[in-house]
């Protein structure tokens, strides 16, 4: 329960919002707007000239449909506001979302966080210790004056903040690996596939198993078998561009989406790249690099044979090529997986082009 | 962010510290008396306009300040923001962009040199706070914008 002391505003003055973007794209109660002490602009140049100076406690930033300029206007924006800014992203935008929350400026990180939406306004709203909507449903819409001295419970909500993304982040990860879970991959590669339709986007999904790990979870016992799968998702997730999404789908089954970033110019880092990356030839660069280092890793736990035993063999399918649906995708990178153990283990296949292990592509 | 001091009215000029065609337009600024203030982008600029209590006007490239679906053209004009635009050969084909700018009240020229006259004719002259908010009253916009329309609509050769 909040303590008298978390019910008391931090600051003087309504707390306010400020949104920029579609709020329709982010918010499931985008209709209740007028009951938040919230402004929105639909121009990030707009948003920019009106938090210039103070005025706002929260500026809440839509990534669906921001410009390639969105790195240029976080800077800006970090700049000249106070506000805590916070990232409206949706689920096949997490990636960007986080990098562009841990990217540091000169003035600091370019976000404060991000939430996944669709969610709540009540949500951005508690970003900033603005009240829940429950609180504030009991008063009148227009009543902002008189429901502004409720803002409050800022250590209570950024208590409960925390709270929710833990049980995100539960209920999306692989407990033992750290990757993301099936659910999250499959939904994942679902939205950038949406988004790929739309955007005249390309997607690339690899999905690889562990060859032989029946025989050395019998022979080395299961401890040694997560130690493996451990040690497997931690080399994938390195060899990867940080936008690209690596999960667990099965036992000792992974899969990774390779996706366009559409904000592949808010970064200033290697992932700049990627916005105009040649599917699958930038997945089958990674993969190959993933092959060499998980071939080459010296796995103590396997005592003197460990190193350079273990092996891959992989799947790799391509939208709009192979397929437009996840299910397709997944059908035919697995079919290709297959394919690849049939022919003799430790390669990975592309689709449609059987036999043709990666490492024979130029 | 970088400028001069010591006099009142000031000058924003929006690209690359290093551009030539900032540095020129950094340099125009000076000898017209005024105090350049040099952003980066569109986006430091709007701040940089939010912020300022001076006497100002915009100088800037066309495709840097059309940024955002020309988002800046509207906040200059109403601001009563004086705004000059510098057309690159590349521009040509920005039709609509270059129209709506034109409507809008933006100066457009497609050398340096005229900046010179866009910062003495008017701005440096101490009209710049004169509010540009009165829909297409000034004929000289007006018929250029009829030029412009009149020019861009003719077919192509070949």
């Amino acid at each position: 329960m909040a303590s008298t002391a978390d019910s008391v505003r931090a600051h003087d003055g309504p707390g306010r919002v400020l949104v920029v973007g579609d709020i329709n794209k982010v918010f499931f109660d985008a209709d209740n707007v007028d009951r938040y002490p919230c402004e929105v602009r639909t121009n990030v140049l707009d948003a920019i000239h009106a938090a210039t100076g103070g005025g706002f406690d929260v500026v809440g930033i839509v990534l669906e449909g921001a410009s390639s300029g969105l790195g240029a206007a976080l800077r800006a924006l970090r700049a000249n506001t106070t506000a805590r800014i916070v990232l409206l992203a949706q689920m096949y935008e997490e990636p960007i979302a986080r990098r562009l929350a841990g990217e540091v400026s000169g003035e600091g990180t370019l976000a404060d966080s991000y939430l996944i939406c669709p969610t709540r306004l009540d949500r951005l709203c508690g970003t900033a210790g603005i009240p829940s909507s429950a609180n504030r449903h009991a008063a009148a819409p227009t009543d902002r004056q008189s429901t502004s001295v409720e803002f409050g419970a800022g250590p209570a909500a950024a208590r409960a903040e925390r709270r929710i993304r833990q049980l995100e982040q539960l209920a999306t990860t692989d407990d033992l690996t750290g990757l993301k879970n099936r659910r999250y991959i499959l939904e994942f590669a679902r939205q950038a596939l949406e988004y790929a339709q739309q955007d005249d986007g390309r997607v690339t999904l690899l999905v690889f198993d562990i060859d032989n790990f029946k025989h050395y979870n019998d022979e080395y016992g299961h401890l040694t078998g997560d130690e493996i799968l451990k040690q497997a998702a931690l080399l994938m997730r390195r060899c990867c561009r940080t936008h690209d999404v690596v999960g667990r789908i099965g036992g000792d089954e992974f899969a990774v989406v390779f996706w366009d970033d559409p904000h592949g110019a808010v970064g200033q880092g290697p992932d700049r790249r990627s916005a105009e990356a040649e599917h699958p030839k930038q997945a089958i660069s990674v993969a190959r690099r993933f092959q060499n280092a998980f071939g080459n890793a010296d796995l103590h736990l396997l005592g003197p044979r460990g190193e350079g035993v273990l092996t891959i063999s992989g799947g790799l399918a391509s939208f709009p090529r192979d397929g437009q649906t996840v299910h397709d995708l997944l059908k035919k990178a697995d079919a290709a997986l297959l394919d690849a153990k049939r022919s003799g283990k430790n390669r990975i296949y592309l689709v449609g082009q059987p036999q043709n292990d990666i490492a024979d592509l130029s | 962010m970088t400028g001069d001091s010591g006099v009142n009215a000031a000058v924003i000029v929006v690209g690359g510290r290093h551009d030539a065609f900032v540095v020129e337009a950094m340099r125009l600024a000076r000898e017209c008396e005024t105090k350049p203030v040099q952003c980066d982008d569109v986006y430091s600029a709007v701040a940089e306009l939010a912020k300022t209590d001076r006497c100002v006007a915009v100088i800037g490239s066309f495709g840097e300040m059309t940024r955002e679906n020309s988002a800046f053209f509207r906040l200059v004009r109403r601001a009563g923001t004086p705004c000059c635009c510098l057309l690159n050969e590349d521009d040509a084909g920005e039709r609509h962009e270059i129209l709506r700018a034109v409507h809008l009240g933006v100066h457009l020229v497609g050398d340096v040199e005229p900046i010179r006259d866009f910062l003495e004719g008017g701005f440096a002259a101490g009209r710049c706070a004169s509010s540009r908010d009165d829909g297409l009253a000034r004929e000289d916009d007006r018929a250029t914008e009829a030029e412009l329309k009149a020019l861009l609509e003719q077919e192509p050769d070949g």
